[in-house]
């Protein structure tokens, strides 16, 4: 079933749009990853699903509702999905009353709710905090409190805005085995920005990626800032990193984003290449299985990633540590 | 010099033997003070508040001017409300010229903006984040306005405490619609220019210096509450 569905939706600020969406429609249950640069709109859409924000223009289904932007419709939505912020804040007083704040709106007994906040501090592996002051926390450990904050009211939707990014590696997966916890045995629909590709494909159903603002239809990252200038020959070439240069056919000049499509990318044996095709040699770090693919992330002059079929990844058996020759054609590169 | 020497003499032994008449002006000028900011409270916190937390055309202009009434000058206040108040004016039935209730009428209006503004930028100052928290965990308007105003609630305190450190120590508006009555609406710095007026300063002086106690006591305080808010 689906949850959202977004219809031309459009948030711009002061005249200026930040996001841009024709249609993107979110399914119920399910673990979805929200990718993308910084800028890219993630926090915006995020706000927007949580009935925060409103859009400029376009329109919202939710749970086959359209979306009224009225107190008292948003107010009894708003109830069911909850949005941890990236950097979230605790209310001045103590563990157990921020996880009691929302109990409390939503008429709880009291007898519960001490059980409650009790067992949500434990998943979160703050139950002794429970007494403690914000200001004592430290930022990881805020990030857990705002997270039980979330789970203790047993939301529909939970979003979080990058949930990780100031945990430590221990509690890192304990997050992300709690998120896959919500998911499963509360049923939760669960949206999640990362800009950690490898946490978006292994925690995440289904992956959304944002260019500036636009639905992009990868699941990859391969997003560069390259800088293209015209060459003697009439191609045109385009710097990534300063470490990389491609022919692109493009007659976009200056500094922009470039986008290698995964799928694309070629390994090649063979020391013979197209004059318009780049070469590329790198080391496999990383194998990864996604869906009916295999997912190869290599370092080379630039950080990229390839995929494989299945059949394809039996015939070649690529192993961490080992050198390949990469190709890519001119159609595997996007000028955005 | 001698002169004021024997008149401090005079004011200390008046402080120390607890005198009758200069405790009651104390008692009426905390009395009268406290009401004001009481009332200029109830009205000026939920005022801020809305302001602060809602967007309409003419907020800017609106807030200029409760800047600009923060310099009132009492004297202007106090003829104003005598205009209002006495036999002749609208709430002249009321009787209540020459009342605390008239003293405090003047205050509440001294102090208003004062509150007002305190209010606006101590929520203003409250990182919008906490407004969105509470938003999202499902509260209503009135207990989102509640969880700022629990955040921003040392800003808030130290707005009370300017308005009480102003209405303690204002002069115009106490003598204008008070009248200075003896033991009803003479406050501390009523009595001292009435004093002043006689050529008597034991008296000026001893409530000079429960005035300036007290003054010192409020500006600790504020300084404690703004540490606490910066904090």
């Amino acid at each position: 079933m689906i949850l959202y569905k977004l219809q031309d939706l459009v948030k711009a600020y002061h005249g200026k749009s930040v996001l841009s969406l024709e249609k993107l429609d979110i399914e119920q249950g399910r673990i979805h990853a929200l990718v993308g640069a910084n800028g890219a709109g993630k926090t915006t859409l995020l706000n927007i699903l949580a009935f925060l924000d409103r859009p400029s223009s376009g329109s919202i289904h939710y749970a086959s509702q359209p979306v009224v932007y009225m107190q008292t419709f948003l107010q009894s939505i708003r109830k069911e999905i909850i949005l941890v912020h990236q950097h979230p804040v605790l209310f001045s007083t103590s563990v157990y009353h921020n996880l009691d704040f929302g109990l409390k709106i939503r008429n709880t007994p009291k007898n519960q709710r001490r059980e409650m906040i009790a067992k949500a501090l434990r998943m979160v592996g703050m139950e002794h905090k429970i007494d403690a002051q914000p200001k004592t926390l430290s930022g990881g450990e805020i990030q857990r409190t705002a997270l039980a904050r979330a789970m203790v009211l047993e939301p529909k939707v939970l979003l979080c805005d990058e949930p990780t990014a100031y945990v430590d590696l221990e509690h890192r997966n304990i997050i992300m085995e709690l998120l896959r916890d919500i998911n499963t045995k509360q049923k939760a629909t669960i949206i999640f920005t990362t800009h950690d590709k490898q946490q978006a494909v292994t925690l995440a159903h289904h992956t959304i990626t944002l260019e500036r603002g636009k639905l992009i239809d990868s699941s990859y990252d391969n997003f560069y800032t390259g800088v293209i200038t015209p060459d003697q020959n009439g191609w045109v070439r385009c710097r990534i990193q300063n470490t990389l240069e491609i022919k692109i056919p493009s007659e976009k000049i200056g500094t922009r984003r470039v986008f290698i499509d995964p799928e694309k990318i070629q390994w090649t044996t063979s020391s013979a290449v197209a004059p318009n095709h780049t070469r590329l040699r790198g080391e496999v770090i990383q194998i990864s299985s996604e869906q009916d693919r295999i997912r190869i992330q290599v370092r080379s002059a630039i950080p990229i990633t390839f995929l494989l079929s299945q059949k394809d990844y039996q015939q070649r058996s690529p192993r961490i540590g080992q050198h390949i020759d990469m190709r890519i054609p001119p159609d595997a590169i996007k000028i955005l | 010099m001698s002169y004021f020497l024997d008149s401090l003499e005079s004011a200390l032994y008046l402080l120390v033997s607890f005198d009758s008449e200069l405790f009651s002006i104390v008692w009426v000028s905390v009395q009268v003070s406290t009401a004001s900011t009481i009332s200029a409270s109830l009205l000026g916190l939920p005022t801020g508040m809305i302001i602060a937390l809602s967007s309409f055309p003419g907020k800017r202009l609106l807030i200029t001017i409760l800047n600009t009434l923060l310099a009132l000058p009492t004297v202007i206040i106090g003829l104003f409300a005598y205009a209002f108040l006495s036999r002749r004016g609208i709430f002249g039935p009321f009787d209540l010229l020459y009342t605390q209730h008239a003293v405090i009428i003047g205050q509440v209006i001294l102090i208003l903006p004062m509150v007002t503004t305190f209010t606006i930028a101590a929520i203003n100052r409250i990182d919008d984040r906490y407004r969105k928290t509470a938003v999202t965990l499902g509260a209503n308007r009135l207990q989102t306005a509640l969880i700022i105003a629990r955040e921003a609630r040392f800003g808030l305190i130290a707005g009370l405490i300017a308005g009480y450190g102003r209405v303690i120590s204002e002069v115009g508006i106490s003598m204008m619609l008070g009248g200075n009555v003896k033991g009803f609406t003479r406050t501390m710095t009523t009595a001292m220019a009435l004093e002043y007026d006689k050529g008597e300063f034991s008296l000026s002086i001893a409530l000079g210096v429960i005035l300036m106690i007290l003054a010192f006591g409020i500006n600790l305080l504020f300084q404690f509450i703004q540490g606490k808010t910066q904090s």
